[in-house]
C-alpha cells in the first residue's frame, strides 16, 4: 500500500535531511523544548534574573493543591465550560437546517459564517458595549420590553454567562464542519427510508442524526479543550471580575506568569492543566476511532 | 445530502421547509444585527451614541451656514479671521453642529469660503487662543494657518454662485448662531444664517480613531499586523510542506511513520503549556548555554520574530500537506528525475504548483489565525510601535471612553476578514471543513 508512493530511485539521504531541518528544528524549539522546559519549571521557584532559581521539588504542585484561588478559577472555568455547552446544539441545528436548503445556499453560508471568523477581539468588544448597563442594546431591549435593566458583566451571578453567550450567536464555523458530515450520506438511505414510509422526523432521528454522533464526540471534546483554556473573553470582558466570578485557569496562570513573574508556579499550574487536557485528548483520540467514516 | 427528496412534494414536506426558511432568515438577522450595530454605532456622533432610545440609522449631521458681506477692501487675511473666529465661536457654543460653513460676499460675489469641521475646534480654539493674548497680527497669522490647513478658498476677482433663498422659518440655532456672531466683534457684517444637514462628518469617528492611539497612528498597527500575518505564514508554509514532502516522499515508510508522529503529536500540546516556556526561551533564544557552555543568544521578545517563528510549528499544516503530497502521482516526480532534476526542483517545479489548493488553504487559514490572535502578541510585544491591530484594539477599548471611536476601530479590525472572505470564500469553507478531521 505505502510502497507505491515511493518511486524506484535512490534519492539522496541528504536531500531528505534538507527538507526536514528546518521542520525539525523549529518543531523542537517551539513545542518540544518548551514542553519539556515547562515540566522542568515546575519543579523550580523560578527566577527570570537568574534562572532556574531555587529547587522546589514539588512544593509548586503541593502549594497549587492548597491554593484557595486554584481551586476557585477551575470551579470557575468548569461552570463557563457547562454553560457554554447550553449551546452545543445550536451548530448542529443549524447544519440540518441549511442541509435543507435549495435556493440562495451561498448567501445563507455568508451570512452565518462570517461572524464566526471574526477575530475574537472584535465579537468581544462589540458585545462588551451590548452589555454596557447605561447605554448597551441588551438593557435597551429590556427596558423596551418593560422588564429591569440587568448588571451583565457587573452582576457577579450573570458574568459567567455574559462570557459565553456571543458564541451562541456564532454557530456558524461548527454548523460548518456538521454540514460537510450530513452532506457525505448518500441519497440512498433516504430513499430506502422513504419507500418504508419514513416522515420527515423518523429520518433525522434514524438516518440523519446517527451518521453525525461520533462528529459530536469529537467536535464537543475539541470545544471542551478549547473551552478550559479561555483567556480572551475574560481578559477583555471582565478582567476576572466581578468579585473573581469569571476569573478562569488561563487567567489565573497568566496573571501569576507576567503580573507577579511567578513563571514557576504559573508553569506549574499550566503542566496540570496539560494533565488534564491530555485525558481530553486521549478521549477524543478514542472517540477518532471508533469513527466509521475515517 | 437534503433530509426531504425531490420525489417527496407534498404538502406536509413543503410545510417543513417553509418552516426550515423562516427559521434560516430569522436566525440570519441575529447574525447581521450585530455588525450593522457595530457599523451604525461608529457612524454616530459623541451625543448620538449616548441617546436614548437609539436610532439604528443615524440623522445627518448639523451644519450651519454663515454668510457675512466682506468689508469693502478687505483682504484676505481679514476674512480669513473673521471665518475662524465665527466658526470657532458656534462650533464651540454648540457641539452638536458639526460642520460651520462660513462665506464672504463682496458685490453680490463670493470672495472666500471656508468649511470648518468640529473635530477641528481645538485647532480652532488654539489659534483663538494666539490672537487674544497677543496683538491682532499674530491672531491673522494663526488664521491664515488654519485656513489653509482646511482649505479655506479666496477669490480675488469674486465668484458668482447661486444666491441662495432666505430661510422659511425661525430656529432656535439660527437665533444661537445670531448671538454668536453679535458678540464675536467682526469685521464683516452679517448677511444671512442658514442652518443644514451635510455628510461630511460621518466618517469623524474613523478619523479619531486613526489617531486615538497617541502619536501612533492605527494604520501603524494595521500594517504591523499585515505584515506579521504575511510573514507568519510564509514561514509556516515554507517550514510545514519542506517538511511534508520529506516525510511523504523522500524517507522510507518507517521513517515516515516515525517523522509523522513527531509532527503531528505537537496538536496535542495545549497552547497555555506553551505560553510561559515560549516566552522565556524567546527571551534568551535559541539557549542561554546548552550543557553548560554558553550559547550566543538574543532577546527576540518586542520584535516580530516572536510572533513569526513559533508560527512555523504547526502540527496540522504538515498532516494536510503530507495527505495531499500522498497523493500525487509517483511517475510524474521520477519523470523529472530521469530528467535529471535536483529533489529541490521537483519540489518547486512539480509537487508545489500540483498542490496549490492545500497551499491556498492553509495560507488563509494561516493569515487570519494571525490576524486574530491577541494573546501571544499581547505578551510578546510591549514596544507600542510593534503592537498588532488586536492589541491596539484591546488597549483602545479599556482607555478610550468614546463608544463611536471604538467601534469605528473595530470596524477596521474587521474589514480584512469580511475581504478575505469575499475573495478567498472557497479555501475559507474546505479550512474550516478541515479543521473538523483535525481531531
Amino acid at each position: 500500500m505505502q510502497e507505491k508512493h515511493y518511486s524506484a530511485f535512490n534519492k539522496p539521504k541528504w536531500a531528505a535531511v534538507l527538507f526536514l531541518l528546518p521542520g525539525i528544528l523549529t518543531f523542537l524549539l517551539f513545542r518540544y523544548y518548551p514542553m519539556v522546559k515547562a515540566i522542568i519549571m515546575s519543579f523550580y521557584d523560578y527566577s527570570i534574573m537568574n534562572p532556574p532559581g531555587k529547587f522546589v521539588g514539588l512544593g509548586n504542585y503541593t502549594r497549587a493543591l492548597q491554593d484557595p484561588m486554584v481551586n476557585l478559577v477551575w470551579k470557575n472555568t468548569a461552570t463557563i465550560v457547562g454553560l457554554s455547552l447550553l449551546g452545543f446544539f445550536i451548530p448542529i441545528i443549524l447544519a440540518v437546517l441549511l442541509d435543507e436548503v435549495r435556493g440562495g445556499k451561498v448567501v445563507f453560508r455568508t451570512i452565518y459564517i462570517i461572524p464566526a471568523i471574526m477575530p475574537a477581539m472584535v465579537t468581544i468588544v462589540l458585545w462588551k458595549w451590548f452589555y454596557n448597563p447605561d447605554y448597551g442594546l441588551l438593557n435597551i431591549i429590556r427596558q423596551g420590553l418593560g422588564a429591569q435593566p440587568l448588571g451583565w458583566l457587573n452582576d457577579p451571578k450573570l458574568a459567567k454567562l455574559c462570557l459565553v453567550l456571543p458564541g451562541f450567536f456564532a454557530p456558524g464555523y461548527t454548523a460548518l464542519i456538521y454540514l460537510a458530515a450530513l452532506q457525505g450520506i448518500p441519497k440512498s438511505m433516504y430513499e430506502a427510508a422513504i419507500i418504508d414510509g419514513a416522515g420527515y422526523w423518523q429520518k433525522l432521528r434514524y438516518i440523519t442524526l446517527p451518521r453525525i454522533v461520533p462528529m459530536m464526540g469529537i467536535m464537543l471534546i475539541m470545544g471542551l479543550i478549547g473551552a478550559f483554556q479561555m483567556f480572551e473573553a475574560p481578559f477583555v470582558y471582565t478582567g476576572g471580575g466581578p468579585l473573581n466570578s469569571t476569573k478562569v485557569v488561563a487567567l489565573y496562570i497568566y496573571e501569576e506568569a507576567f503580573n507577579f513573574y511567578r513563571m514557576g508556579y504559573g508553569t506549574t499550574m499550566a503542566v496540570m492543566l496539560f494533565v488534564f487536557l491530555l485525558v481530553l485528548t486521549w478521549l477524543q483520540v478514542r472517540f477518532f476511532k471508533t469513527d466509521p467514516d475515517s | 445530502m437534503p433530509i426531504i427528496q425531490l420525489s417527496e412534494k407534498d404538502s406536509k414536506n413543503r410545510g417543513i421547509l417553509i418552516t426550515i426558511y423562516v427559521i434560516l432568515i430569522l436566525g440570519a438577522v441575529t447574525q447581521i444585527f450585530p455588525f450593522l450595530w457595530m457599523l451604525s454605532s461608529s457612524l454616530k456622533d459623541n451625543i448620538e451614541i449616548y441617546k436614548l432610545p437609539p436610532r439604528l440609522i443615524p440623522p445627518r449631521p448639523t451644519m450651519v451656514e454663515l454668510q457675512f458681506n466682506a468689508p469693502e477692501g478687505a483682504t484676505k487675511k481679514q476674512l480669513e479671521a473673521d471665518a475662524v473666529l465665527a466658526s470657532f465661536y458656534l462650533l464651540q457654543k454648540r457641539p452638536d453642529v458639526k460642520e460651520v460653513r462660513t462665506k464672504f460676499f463682496a458685490h453680490g460675489k463670493l470672495v472666500y469660503e471656508l468649511d470648518a469641521p468640529q473635530f477641528q475646534a481645538k485647532k480652532l480654539w488654539e489659534a483663538a487662543t494666539v490672537s487674544k493674548a497677543t496683538e491682532r497680527q499674530d491672531w491673522i497669522a494663526g488664521a491664515g494657518g488654519i485656513s489653509k490647513e482646511l482649505g479655506g478658498r479666496f477669490y480675488p476677482d469674486g465668484k458668482n454662485i447661486e444666491p441662495t433663498p432666505p430661510p422659511a422659518k425661525q430656529s432656535e440655532l439660527r437665533a444661537v448662531a445670531a448671538e454668536v456672531l453679535t458678540k464675536a466683534d467682526l469685521a464683516s457684517t452679517p448677511r444671512s444664517i442658514l442652518v443644514g444637514r451635510t455628510f461630511a462628518p460621518i466618517f469623524d469617528s474613523y478619523r479619531k480613531a486613526y489617531t486615538a492611539l497617541g502619536e501612533m497612528p492605527i494604520s501603524r498597527f494595521f500594517g504591523n499586523s499585515l505584515v506579521v500575518a504575511i510573514l507568519s505564514v510564509a514561514w509556516q508554509l515554507l517550514v510545514c510542506s519542506l517538511s511534508a514532502y520529506a516525510v511523504s516522499r523522500l524517507v522510507s515508510p518507517a521513517w515516515g511513520r516515525v517523522l509523522l508522529l513527531f509532527f503531528i503529536g505537537t496538536m496535542m500540546i495545549p497552547g497555555m503549556v506553551l505560553t510561559i516556556p515560549n516566552y522565556l526561551i524567546l527571551k534568551e533564544f535559541p539557549f542561554r548555554s546548552l550543557f553548560g557552555i554558553p550559547f550566543p543568544h538574543a532577546n527576540l521578545l518586542n520584535t516580530f520574530w516572536a510572533l513569526i517563528l513559533p508560527a512555523g510549528a504547526s502540527g496540522f499544516a504538515v498532516y494536510l500537506f503530507k495527505g495531499f503530497f500522498d497523493q500525487l502521482p509517483m511517475e510524474l516526480l521520477d519523470a523529472a528525475r530521469i530528467d535529471g532534476a535536483t529533489e529541490m526542483n521537483v519540489f518547486t517545479k512539480i509537487a508545489m504548483p500540483l498542490s496549490k489548493p492545500v497551499f491556498a488553504v492553509l495560507g488563509i487559514m494561516g493569515f487570519m489565525g494571525s490576524w486574530n490572535d491577541f494573546m501571544w502578541p499581547f505578551i510578546v510585544i510591549q514596544k507600542k510601535e510593534l503592537w498588532t491591530l488586536m492589541v491596539g484594539l484591546y488597549q483602545l477599548q479599556n482607555s478610550a471612553g468614546e463608544p463611536n471611536v471604538v467601534m469605528a476601530s473595530l470596524v477596521l479590525g474587521a474589514l480584512p476578514v469580511i475581504l478575505m472572505f469575499v475573495f478567498f470564500q472557497q479555501y475559507i469553507l474546505e479550512g474550516i471543513v478541515m479543521t473538523g478531521i483535525k481531531g
